[in-house]
């Protein structure tokens, strides 16, 4: 399976727009497919509380507020605590 | 024909020289800088890559401060930002690029930062469909759109890709527009912008004030746009105690504080949430370290190299200790300060923390380490030449006509060395000639140095200053230490300065005089008095109040005439004498002064009430051991709230010329000078012509001459910066009025202003929105350069004329001021034109000149720069106070600097 650049663990994102592979130590255009084998970074858009509700946002589901919290798919989640793979 | 002929040719051909040389002529040939950067290979590859990132924008710490912040609406207002910091540093992503030795930065971004909704929120739900379409529209790449990449170094001017570029500045994914807007509209209402605007619209005087800032009179409203900033930071106590100290000293205050008045029964109570509030935050910081720790030991599992693999197991260890513990070595010790840096800038949006004298902060931990051989001197070298990249690194997001029209993307992060000790000698040590070196090894915009210069400096330490002058890197500044002890004592004395605690002094932001402290750290048993910020921000106040444009609304009886708006009601004065002129102008002045201090200390008492400084005050004396935080008066120095002005030559030369022309000789009636002005002297807008700068404007082509005796006239009047007591004169009587005069003005912490003049960019962006002036200068270029800059081509008798011209105030009665001198390479050579630069710059000091800097560049190159930016990524230039990669300063500010008098002789 493969992933944009910017999804991926092995991808260090310099700006919004490129970063460096960590593995050939390029500069990568984070659009672009990283090799196969690249793993998944972390997102809300990959974790099961994420319900997304129009294009990029959505709502967490492991919020406890009412309403539930907003959320939005792109957010790397490496950092939170309720990520659901 | 008078088909565009430029201002330098209609002169020429009234026999008026102006070529804006001065003291000989430049070679023909484009002439480098002498100084040649060597940095260290390491140091040189993250410079690279520095230069090719785009400043880049994510919603990470919004998100989380506004998810938290929003789950509390019933909580004390201290511990709910508390709360709110917590979550946002606690789930900051961590990135670690190789090479990096010191690590971590403002967002998941090289050069990162992100918005703050809960300052103002307006721009992005005013722009909501510009941002939404943008956002829609970006979907393919195209190779097209990235061969523009470079332009403007690294600002977003536009969009490309999937960028959306926000406020010409900052790139954001489209991915992450609809949250932004999402997370915006939840502050609707509850920003200090928002709750502000509703409070100071109840000001008498709040229609003046808008229209103030409508007509570009005043340039920003400091309460929601920098809320901080222009200050020294204080890394002293998280270095003495370590973070876990820290939070057991709260905690043991709690205990003592809680349901406990303590004789004061306004805000005795407050201290219990005030340590809690400080508990919260540190939590929230070693959280964020201890990511980063967690990173490093990933990439160290991951790693194949082996030295890199060492250098991340090193970092993590290094960030596992000073998460809990006071630093051990040099090392920890720069990796904990470069933390609490990034942290405080974090906190709010902050221009101009300056880390202040981190010679003197470091030294314990560099003498230690070198004499026990546990680092080297080359070490040290490079971590300094290191934590250039990462302070250049550093944006602030704040509003577009704030980060580009005032700061030019500039952050201040600037260091001091030199000055005093703390027994009254010389401070200069080992490390700051390091720091010297590190900043002429690589030559960034961070951290810009200043040095405080004193009669008791090693002459081999002022020689090196003036060598890394030679690279042109516009630092570092000289300031004067006698003046700035001068004005602390004046200005803080009240709050119980002594002239020992004066002498740590240092600057915050590009050149404010701010106040410090000693405070003794114990390394391994010995006792290091090192100093620190102790005072407020000096950012905050009634600032960039436009002198020229006052006095346009003066003698056009108080309406604008760019915009034809009545901005101040009609003083109905026939000015028929210079009296009634000078009398007329100084009551604009206070009628505006005054309306934007009402306003300001609004928008200030409503940051203090919801958005308070949790990080930054608890490393202020005394808020620890008070209890009270920066918005209780918590800190050792409040007075620092000031009056900024701009434009203050080009005000003084056209006063002369009122005088000269209108007043004394009688060559030209006021309403015959008033009828050219709006006529613009026959020629065209800067803006038609896209160039700010006075030589290149052009004659409209319907132009009949009329007013080009009239225009010489003016031109020809006396100037500053010539010793010519006819146009000082008019400075002197200005600074002796403006140094008493902000005493009237007081800040919501009840103190008395005082005058700050700097002009950052403003004279660009102010003087864009100006008409001409009487002084000859054409509508919509750029006003003379910071405070005591000659007007281009105006200072004809070099530069011991323009310094005695710059000295005829007292410079103590002002926190600043500031002198600007471009030189053309070839003046300075070798080591004879080090020493002269030396003398040149001692000559100033002993005058009492605050501060003077130097431009070393030839102004061919800098036309060649602007014609060609792409091939100039890397040159810098000094502006105002700061110095800043040329192809990132607005085009008006190009303008200036090419047009500036070139000195080819001193
Ligand atoms: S915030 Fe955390 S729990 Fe919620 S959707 Fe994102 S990753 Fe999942």
């Amino acid at each position: 399976m493969t992933f944009t650049y910017r999804d991926t663990r092995e991808f260090i994102p310099v700006d919004a727009d490129k970063g460096l592979d960590r593995l050939t130590g390029k500069l990568v255009q984070a659009d672009t497919d990283a090799p196969a084998g690249y793993t998944r970074l972390p997102k809300c858009k990959f974790c099961k509380n994420y319900m997304e509700e129009a294009a990029n946002i959505g709502v967490c589901g492991a919020s406890a507020m009412d309403p539930k919290f907003m959320a939005y798919g792109d957010m790397i989640a490496v950092t939170c605590e309720s990520y659901a793979d | 024909m008078t088909r565009n002929r430029t201002f330098k040719q209609v002169l020429a051909d009234a026999g008026i020289a102006m070529d804006f040389e001065a003291g000989g002529h430049a070679p023909e040939v484009v002439m480098d800088r002498e100084v040649k950067p060597e940095p260290h290979p390491r140091s040189a590859r993250l410079k690279e890559l520095f230069l090719q990132t785009l400043s880049s924008a994510n919603n990470e710490f919004p998100y989380w401060y506004t998810r938290e912040y929003m789950a509390h609406d019933s909580e004390i207002p201290v511990v709910r930002r508390a709360r709110a910091l917590k979550a946002a540093f606690s789930h900051l992503t961590p990135v670690i690029y190789p090479g990096e030795k010191l690590v971590m930065h403002k967002a998941h971004y090289f050069r990162g930062s992100f918005p703050m909704p809960w300052l103002s929120e307006g721009f992005y739900v005013a722009k909501e469909d510009e941002l939404f379409q943008d956002a829609l529209k970006r979907g393919s790449t195209s190779a097209d759109e990235h061969s523009k990449f470079g332009l403007g170094g690294g600002n977003v001017v536009r969009s490309f890709n999937r960028i959306v570029s926000i406020a010409g500045k900052f790139g954001m994914r489209q991915e992450e527009i609809p949250a932004l807007l999402k997370l915006s509209k939840m502050w609707v209402g509850k920003s200090v912008d928002d709750i502000g605007h509703r409070y100071e619209q109840m000001c008498p005087d709040y229609d003046t004030k808008e229209k103030c800032m409508r007509n570009i009179v005043c340039m920003f409203d400091s309460g929601y746009t920098l809320p901080q900033g222009r200050e020294v930071i204080n890394y002293y106590y998280p270095l003495e105690y370590g973070f876990d100290g820290l939070i057991e000293m709260a905690r043991e205050r709690i205990a003592s504080v809680a349901g406990n008045a303590d004789g004061d029964g306004m805000v005795g109570m407050n201290r219990l949430y005030n340590y809690e509030a400080v508990v919260l935050v540190i939590e929230g910081i070693q959280a964020w370290i201890t990511n980063y720790a967690k990173e490093a030991r990933r990439l160290e599992a991951i790693e194949r190299d082996a030295a890199q693999r060492k250098e991340y197991g090193d970092i993590a260890q290094c960030l596992e200790w000073i998460a809990h513990n006071p630093p051990r070595t040099f090392y920890e010790a720069f990796q904990m300060i470069e933390t609490i840096h990034l942290g405080v800038l974090n906190e709010d949006a902050i221009s101009g923390m300056s880390p202040g004298r981190i010679g003197q902060v470091l030294y314990p931990y560099f003498e230690q380490d070198i004499a026990a051989g546990r680092i080297t001197e080359d070490e040290v070298l490079e971590l300094l030449e290191l934590d250039r990249v990462v302070k250049t690194s550093i944006d602030c997001f704040a509003s577009c006509g704030v980060v580009g029209g005032v700061l030019s993307g500039n952050t201040f992060n600037t260091v001091s060395v030199g000055g005093l000790d703390a027994k009254g000698q010389s401070a200069a040590n080992r490390l700051e000639y390091l720091i010297l070196q590190a900043g002429m090894n690589n030559p960034m915009p961070q951290s810009t140095i200043a040095l405080l210069y004193d009669e008791k400096l090693p002459e081999d330490f002022l020689l090196l200053a003036s060598k890394v002058i030679k690279t042109g890197a516009g630092y570092p500044a000289f300031m004067n230490n006698e003046i700035g002890i001068k004005f602390m004592m004046s200005q803080y004395a009240h709050e119980g300065m002594t002239p020992q605690e004066a002498t740590a002094w240092a600057i915050g932001g590009c050149l404010e005089s701010s106040p410090c402290c000693w405070l003794p750290l114990h390394l391994n048993g010995k006792e290091y008095l090192i100093p620190g910020g102790a005072g407020q921000p000096t950012s905050v106040g009634i600032h960039f109040m436009s002198l020229p444009k006052i006095l346009e609304l003066t003698i056009f009886n108080g309406q604008d005439q760019r915009t034809m708006e009545q901005v101040v009601p009609p003083h109905d004065s026939p000015l028929a004498t210079y009296e009634d002129l000078w009398a007329a102008f100084k009551s604009y002045w206070e009628i505006m002064c005054r309306a934007v201090e009402k306003a300001n200390n609004i928008q200030h008492d409503v940051w203090r009430k919801n958005n308070m400084a949790v990080l930054n005050s608890l490393l202020k004396p005394d808020c620890l051991s008070r209890g009270h935080l920066i918005n209780e008066l918590g800190y050792r120095y409040n007075a620092t709230f000031n009056v900024e002005s701009a434009g203050t030559i080009t005000m003084v030369n056209s006063l002369a010329a009122l005088k000269k022309v209108v007043y004394d000789d009688r060559q030209a009636t006021l309403d015959e000078v008033k009828a050219a002005i709006v006529d613009n002297f026959g020629f065209k807008d800067a803006h038609e012509i896209n160039s700010f700068s006075i030589a290149d404007q052009q004659k409209r082509d319907s132009d009949d001459r009329k007013w080009d005796k009239l225009h010489f006239r003016l031109l020809q009047a006396p100037k500053y910066g010539n010793d010519d007591p006819y146009a000082d004169d008019i400075l002197r009587e200005w600074e002796e009025y403006f140094c008493e005069d902000c005493k009237n003005y007081t800040s919501l912490y009840a103190h008395p202003m005082y005058p700050c003049q700097i002009s950052v960019s403003t004279h660009g962006a102010m003087g864009s929105a100006c008409r001409a002036t009487p002084d000859g200068r054409l509508s919509g270029t750029t006003f003379a350069d910071a405070s005591l800059s000659a007007y281009p081509g105006t200072d004809r008798n070099g530069p011991f004329a323009l310094m005695n011209s710059a000295t005829v105030w007292d410079h103590s009665n002002s926190q600043n001021s500031q002198l600007n001198i471009k030189i053309h390479p070839s003046a300075i050579r070798g080591h004879e034109g080090g020493r002269k630069l030396l003398d040149l710059t001692r000559a100033y000091m002993r005058k009492g000149g605050f501060h003077v800097q130097y431009n070393v560049v030839d102004t061919k190159m800098l036309r060649e720069a602007q014609a060609r930016p792409e091939e100039f990524r890397d040159l810098m230039v000094r502006v105002a106070g700061f110095t800043q990669y040329w192809v990132e300063i607005g085009k008006s500010v190009q303008d200036e600097l090419i047009a500036r008098t070139e000195y080819e002789g001193i």
